[in-house]
This record gives structure tokens, sequence and C-alpha cells, in this order.
């Protein structure tokens, strides 16, 4: 064997190789480049219909270009937590994370890797689908049409947010599939949390349920992408710390059933 | 498990033989830390696995087959494994040619039969060009082609001065491609020997012989140490003496023989000799001949 020759002591573990591996992983499965572009048609072609099809006949409503930008973002959530479940738990399902975790013994910086990158992919894809929503939209939209103006400062913060927001869902879906280990199992647990809870938080006593729903992932978010939260919300910020304490706890516990568990 | 330990020297492959469910599979993967044993702990060259600074140029294994998403194309499959240590592209074409595996290099690993995910398998196993290299299984499901294939592979690698292990359940398969035996059962260490040795020892079966003048022969051989048992008109197995020793005899008693054939005992039976008690899942027939 010629090996000695291509492989020699540079050749080790590092800290570039690792989230460079998770990427080459994260963009040679067809369901992450899917995922990705039904992000997009979710975000983009809902976003554009209603800036295009705003008649400013239809009596003197203000139009809200920042609000329509960013109509179906909570919903994409779902998409992008899928994206991350199917990333995580295909490793187990698939018998691949035997491999990925010979290459990587120490495990948890393949955790961060496989968060980060495509959280990475759903940061950037929903700024640039919120961008276009923006500037397509704003060409779309009637002239005539009287539309609110956010601010710079606001329509930044959205746009961030909305990044930073799906990022985040990303980050939980990852964690969901390595705690469940099944991506179906982790995707309707998501589901259920995100869509299904809501509708029985009416069933507490009034008082109660006022208190808790401002926490629900979905509350918190829309709080992070909205130009002015509704009312009930947090403010943006704490709503920002709410899923900040989301992440860190589900990350905290894929990394502790990461390190503590038999492959 | 129990306080198993055998060593495999560098130079030689070393198979690595046990029943079923014997822990062969479970020692591999504590070794690369998969598995974390209940007490004690797996190093590699002194240090746990997941202390060396590249792992996969420590030793490069090949669990169970199919340890990769079928939904990547086998080269993806490599290089995602080569860049966590940024080993670079030319290497994984290396291993791909090496692996025979060049014209499938772009297809999806779902597609591979058996033997292909095991060439994979084998061609991740030495992305790292690693100093060791343990496989388990590795013939499992390769044709006539890929076995002679993995026989040259581990032989030229045990050339070079690498350590090379590789399991079985089956004996005749790891006889051809391991001179040193590791024999364990129920996570106990049952035998640590060669081939050669583990035959020698075994070949106790006896001779058959043929003449024409079993009277004259039973007569040459009538001593208390060898037995003489008829197994037809004109043929007997001897036991207690060499076949060379019946010759001997046979001639200066003038008797013609037809045949004299040492019935050696094959590896599979003294395999299954060593492991009758430790198999995990023995079969109603066995069980009933103990």
């Amino acid at each position: 064997m010629t090996a000695q020759a291509t492989t020699t002591s540079q050749h080790r573990l590092t800290f570039v190789g690792v989230p460079w591996s998770e990427w080459t992983k994260f963009s040679s499965l067809r369901s992450s480049w899917i995922t990705l572009a039904v992000t997009v048609l979710v975000i983009v072609v809902p976003g554009l219909l209603v800036a295009a099809t705003r008649d400013p006949a239809n009596s003197g409503e203000i139009y809200d270009p920042l609000g329509s930008a960013t109509v179906m973002v909570a919903l994409a959530a779902l998409i992008v937590a899928a994206m991350g479940a199917l990333l995580s738990a295909g490793e187990y399902s698939t018998g691949m994370i035997r491999s990925t975790l010979t290459a990587i013994p120490t495990r948890l910086p393949m955790l961060l890797a496989k968060i980060l990158v495509p959280a990475g992919a759903a940061f950037l894809t929903t700024i640039v689908c919120v961008l276009i929503n923006l500037v397509v939209g704003d060409l779309l939209t009637d002239p005539d049409l009287v539309r609110s103006d956010a601010g710079a400062a606001t329509i930044l913060r959205v746009l961030i947010c909305s990044g930073l927001y799906l990022a985040a869902v990303t980050m939980i879906g990852v964690s969901l599939g390595i705690l469940i280990r099944s991506s179906a199992g982790a995707i309707s647990i998501f589901a259920g949390f995100l869509l299904i809870l809501p509708q029985l938080l009416p069933a507490l006593p009034q008082a109660v349920e006022e208190t808790v729903k401002p926490y629900h992932l979905g509350a918190a978010g829309l709080s992070v992408i909205s130009e002015q939260p509704p009312e009930g919300h947090l403010a943006p910020g704490p709503a920002g710390a709410v899923l900040a304490v989301y992440v860190v706890v589900l990350v905290g516990s894929a990394a502790l059933r990461l390190a503590k568990t038999d492959a | 498990m129990h306080q198993l330990s055998f060593t495999a020297r560098p130079g030689q492959v070393t198979g690595f033989l046990g029943p079923n469910g014997a822990g062969k599979s479970t020692t591999m993967r504590m070794i690369v830390g998969l598995d974390a044993p209940t007490e004690g702990r797996a190093t590699v060259n002194g240090k746990r696995y997941a202390d060396h600074p590249a792992p996969l140029r420590e030793i490069g294994v090949l669990l169970e087959a199919k340890s990769v998403h079928p939904g990547r194309t086998a080269l993806s499959h490599l290089l995602g494994m080569a860049r966590t240590h940024r080993i670079p592209r030319r290497r994984v074409d290396e291993v791909i040619d090496m692996a025979g595996l060049s014209a499938v290099a772009g297809k999806r690993v779902g597609g591979f039969s058996l033997g292909m995910g095991q060439r994979l398998g084998i061609a991740a196993a030495l992305l790292g060009d690693p100093a060791a290299v343990m496989l388990d299984e590795p013939v499992n499901g390769l044709d006539p082609e890929g076995v002679l294939w993995v026989r040259n592979l581990l032989s030229g690698l045990a050339g070079e001065g690498r350590i090379v292990m590789l399991s079985s359940h089956l004996m005749n398969e790891v006889s051809l491609i391991a001179t040193h035996l590791v024999i364990i059962g129920r996570g106990r260490l049952l035998a640590d020997t060669t081939v050669d040795d583990l035959i020698g020892e075994q070949t106790t079966a006896g001779v058959v012989v043929a003449t024409s003048d079993m009277a004259t022969l039973r007569t040459a051989l009538s001593r208390p140490d060898i037995m003489v048992t008829s197994t037809g008109a004109d043929r007997a197995l001897v036991t207690g003496i060499p076949a060379h020793e019946i010759a001997r005899l046979a001639v200066e008693h003038g008797v013609p023989l037809f045949e004299l054939v040492p019935q050696a005992v094959s590896l599979e039976e003294a395999f299954m000799k060593l492991t009758r008690d430790v198999v995990e899942y023995p079969s109603a027939e066995r069980e009933a001949t103990r």
C-alpha cells in the first residue's frame, strides 16, 4: 500500500475537520436539500402572494410589508425541526452513528457540529427568504397601497430574529433526534408540542393559562419575529431569553445522552 | 466479558473466534469506545481510543456491515469520515480503488449488495492508514472473489507490519486467513493459540486401514495401547498409533495395505469441541447428545 505518502501526522481530529465533515454529511443527503427547498417555498410563496394581491381599493387599510414578509416563518419551524431530526435520528436508524463516533470518539464536538451546521443553513435560508419577500414583495405591491414603515432598526431585528428563531428550532430538532433516536418520533413530538399543546392550554384555569402561554416555544418565537408582539405575549427581549432556555435544556439533554449511552 | 486478555501481534493476522453471542462484536465496540465496559477500560496503544489525537490512524474498524447512511454515495460517506481528520481526497480515492469500488463510488449506498457494503466498510477502516486493523466478520456476504481479495489484503497489511485482527464464527474461513487464533465463548478466553497448534492438538481421530488380511494385521497391532475397530469386512479404524508405524508393522508382517488414511479432526470440529459448553444458543440436537 502506498498509503504512507498520503496520510501523515498532520491528519488528525480537528475543530476544523469535524464541522467540515458534518457539512459534507449534511449536504450529501437529499433530505437536507428537500427540507431547505420546502422552507424556501413555505416562506417565500405566501409572503409574495400577500404582497401581490393586496388591493388598494379594498377599504383604507394600512399594508404591513414586514408582517407579510414573515407571515409563514412561524410555520416553517416545523420544517426545519424535521430537517434537524432527520439528520440526527437518521444516524441512529441507519447505523451511520457507529461510523461517525468511530471517527469522532470524543462525541461532543460531533454534537456541536451536527447542531451548528444545519442551524447555520436554516439561519441563512431564512434571512435570504425574508429579504426576498421584502425586496421582491415591495416590487409586486400596488404602488397606491398605504404602507406602514417599521423603521430600519425594527426591520433588521425582525430579519435577524427570524433567522435565529428557525436556527434555534433546528437545534431543538437535532437534539430531539438524538434523544429519541427516531426521526418520526422526534418530528411527532415537536409537532405536537408546537401545534397541539397550545390548543389544549385553554383547558387550564384562565389565570394559569395566561401565565404559561407566553412561555410556549411558538409564542416566544412569535414575539421575536413580530414587529409588535401580540397581546399577552412577551416582549422580544425576554422571549429571546425563553428561546435560549429551550435550546440550552434540549441541547444539554442531548449532550448528556450522547456522552453517557452506548451508541 | 470476563477478564478477557490476549495479544494480537504486529505482522500477523489474528483470528478472533467464538460462537454467536460470545462477545466478539462487543469486544470490538468497546475497543473503539462505542460501548462502555461495566468495569475496567479498553485501551489502544495504552490510551483510551478517544484520547488519541487521530483515532482513525490508530486503528481501523469494520463493525456491523452497514454503518452507513443508505442515502449517501460511497464517495460522500468516505469523504465525510475522512474530513474529520482532514485526510485528503487523494487518500479517499486510494481506498475506493483498493476496495474495487471505483465504478460505484458515485452510487447511493442503499443500492449496494452485502458484498459491496463490506468492501465500503473495509475501505472506511483503511482511510486513516491505521497501524492496526480490526474487522468484524469481514468476509460475511462476500463472493469467492471477494473472500480472496480480503485474504490477500489482510495478509498484505500484516506483511507491512500492521496488527490485523478479524472475527468470525466460521473456523474454516478464519483458518484460511489467520495464523494466530484467539477463541472466546461467553465473554471468556477459551484458547490463545495458532492454527497449526490447534490442528496438532486435535488430530487424535485415528487411521482408517483397509487390507485383505485383517486377521494378521490385528495380530500385528495387538498392543494394549492400540485399539482396532472394525468398520467393514476388510476395513478398520485404528487409534493409538500413527500411520507410519502401522505401515512399518504391516510390512514386517507381510500384510498388504490398500488404504492407510489418517483421520484429521477438521478445524471446525476442533472449534466445536472447544466451544461446546459455551454455545449461547445450542441447537436442540446438540443439547440432546450432550
